[in-house]
């Protein structure tokens, strides 16, 4: 399939060759060449792509990179008797990766993530899954519009649904009861359970996106073929679907594990103090003021982010050779 | 046999689908119920109904100002927001410099950084500058963190805009500006649009950075709304939450509706963009015009 005329590649990297680019003749103001790949950048200094970009490149490195420099310059203090001592150590940092309950706080959130991504890809593959297969227009868009509208509405808001739901004298322990499955209420609220139910309806949407996504991407060709040759709709689904969009559920994967070990505000309500993350950790040290302990664990959370990013394009990557291989001939 | 069989596995699919809809219904559509629950604790099944929360959340609670507040800070910092982005996805998309794409990563840098950690960074320099509770603060915040929602939709926007129009804009002897305006930006409203749209509720939902950097007694929504369902769970916060959902549900339908007019899902183009920057090789997360529009 040939692209359409007057369609572009939105991701500006694989754009244009670079060659393109020099061969614009000079004097045509910069703002209508072609978009440049990387290499275009090379020995330029166009002076308005500085001037446009100075005012973002301004905030940014002045409320984000000097306040992360500050920050990561407190990890390196240590707080003693109530005070922040004046000298720099790596006192803070040692008593962090010593201390046994630092490592379950690490524990827990790394676990909540884990647990996280699992079942919002239970869930949301075959959400996914459903929603491209259906067929009719209307209840397409009412399936997007339930899906992506809770973005909308603030977290504390579904946290709140959710301790409703979930509480002692909830909606499913009131049901549980009536139908006399127990005797007394499951505890579910305060607990791991249902800050893993909270975070997995917040995330759903960003685990959805990316595998919808890669089932767009699919030829329908590939389908058909594999049911010419007389393939079940499992065994299609095993041997072609599932293998062509497992990108995107790393990519969602890979989004939910990030956004769920950084979340703050789940935890903290529906866990009530009981399930204790990273996130939570630093904003109760920074209420005890003990800064240069909620800098080590605003690093280490950091870090585990970048790490969790990281490993996961690893795993991308090793599938995109798959991949690219039908992207071609899908084009 | 195998057809029957596939038939099965579409309607267990489409079973799926349903219950999955109603676990991301259930918790919102309790709220909306228990607003109107007569029991102080919540209980279910309400014993009764009434509108008292409604009337308490207007008379007593105090989220009033924190409403206001919060509508402020949105606003400033999505205008804010999108003229700073607006001018940094030009710059990015239409000029080649060195340090281009270093300069790119820089400001979409904070989407990957948790955001308790950047809001504990700008508390400690807010309170240095002895800016702290001011109202600049948050506003600035903000804007660090819609930011690279706002580059990667403009850049997006403007990879798509069709480059003839331009030209035939020059051929007829419109000046860069001109173009630039009439030419170019209107043909990535739709981008724009859905760019400040996302920054007005991302700034006017923010809790985790947020938090830290609010002064101690001029909340903005979120955080009144989390310091009240931390000490009181009574239905005055669904009462609010209601009202919040209500007006979600129109500012949806109108993104919607939107949408729908300026050509589909498709104008969102790369959101997936800051993500797939990080994972080269993975593609666009939207849906494609093709399976959206009509």
């Amino acid at each position: 399939m040939q692209p359409e005329p007057g369609e572009t590649d939105p991701r500006p990297r694989s754009a244009t060759p670079a060659g393109r680019s020099a061969s614009v003749e000079p004097g045509v103001p910069g703002l209508l060449r072609p978009l440049a790949g990387r290499r275009a950048d090379r020995r330029r200094f166009e002076w308005r792509g500085y001037m446009l970009l100075s005012p973002g490149l301004l905030v940014t490195s002045f409320v984000f990179a000097v306040a992360m420099g500050i920050l990561l310059s407190y990890s390196f203090r240590e707080f003693v008797d109530g005070q922040i001592q004046a000298g720099h150590s790596t006192a803070t940092w040692r008593d962090f990766l010593t201390s046994s309950f630092a490592w379950s706080v690490v524990g827990t959130t790394l676990k909540l993530g884990a647990v996280t991504v699992v079942f919002a890809a239970l869930v949301g593959y075959p959400m996914a899954l459903a929603l491209y297969r259906l067929r009719r227009r209307t209840l397409r868009y009412l399936a997007y519009f339930l899906i992506f509208s809770p973005l909308l509405t603030s977290v504390v808001v579904r946290s709140y649904g959710w301790a409703l739901v979930l509480g002692d004298g909830g909606l499913i322990n009131n049901l549980l009861q009536r139908w006399g499955f127990v005797d007394r209420p499951v505890r579910m609220l305060y607990e791991f359970s249902g800050v893993t139910a909270g975070l997995v309806h917040i995330l759903l949407p960003f685990m959805i996106f990316p595998i919808l996504s890669s089932l767009q991407q699919l030829d329908p060709i590939l389908e058909e073929s594999a049911a010419d040759l007389g393939a079940t709709g499992w065994k299609t689904f095993r041997r072609v679907i599932f293998p062509l969009t497992v990108q995107g559920l790393i990519a969602g994967s890979q989004l939910v594990f990030a956004l769920a070990i950084s979340a703050f505000a789940t935890p903290a309500l529906l866990g009530g103090g009981r399930v204790q993350v990273l996130a939570g950790q630093i904003y109760t040290d920074v209420g005890g003021l003990d800064w240069p302990k909620a800098a080590v664990g605003s690093y280490v959370l950091l870090v585990l982010a970048l790490a969790a990013i990281a490993l996961f394009s690893v795993l991308l990557r090793a599938q995109t050779g798959t991949r690219r291989a039908t992207w071609e001939y899908s084009r | 046999m195998t057809r029957a069989r596939t038939a099965a596995g579409r309607a267990g699919l489409q079973v799926f689908l349903v219950l999955g809809l109603g676990f991301i219904v259930l918790p919102i559509a309790i709220v909306v119920v228990n607003s109107f629950n007569a029991s102080p604790f919540g209980l279910w099944p309400p014993p009764g109904f009434s509108t008292r929360w409604y009337g308490n959340l207007f008379h007593n609670a105090g989220f009033g100002a924190p409403t206001i507040k919060s509508l402020e800070v949105a606003l400033v910092s999505t205008g804010g927001t999108m003229l700073i982005g607006t001018l940094a996805g030009i710059g990015i998309a239409r000029y080649r410099f060195v340090g281009r794409s270093l300069i790119q990563g820089f400001v979409v840098a904070p989407l990957i950084v948790p955001k308790v950690a950047i809001g504990f960074a700008a508390f400690i320099l807010f309170l240095k500058l002895d800016w702290y509770g001011e109202f600049h603060t948050i506003v600035l915040a903000h804007i660090v963190i819609t930011l690279p929602f706002v580059v990667t939709l403009v850049v997006a926007g403007l990879a798509r805009v069709d480059r003839t129009l331009e030209e035939a804009a020059m051929d007829l002897g419109a000046v860069p500006r001109q173009v630039i305006w009439r030419a170019t930006l209107p043909q990535m409203r739709g981008a724009l649009a859905v760019a400040a749209a996302f920054s007005f509720i991302i700034s006017f939902d923010e809790l985790d950075a947020t938090i830290f950097i609010v002064g101690q007694t001029d909340n903005t929504l979120p955080v009144s709304m989390f310091i009240y369902m931390e000490k009181y769970q009574d239905p005055t916060l669904a009462a609010l939450s209601t009202l919040l959902i209500g007006a979600a549900l129109v500012l949806g339908v109108a993104v919607a509706v939107l949408l729908a007019r300026l050509g589909g899902l498709r104008v969102l183009g790369a959101v997936g963009e800051p993500d797939a920057a990080v994972a080269p090789g993975a593609g666009p997360l939207i849906p494609s015009k093709e399976d959206i529009q009509p």
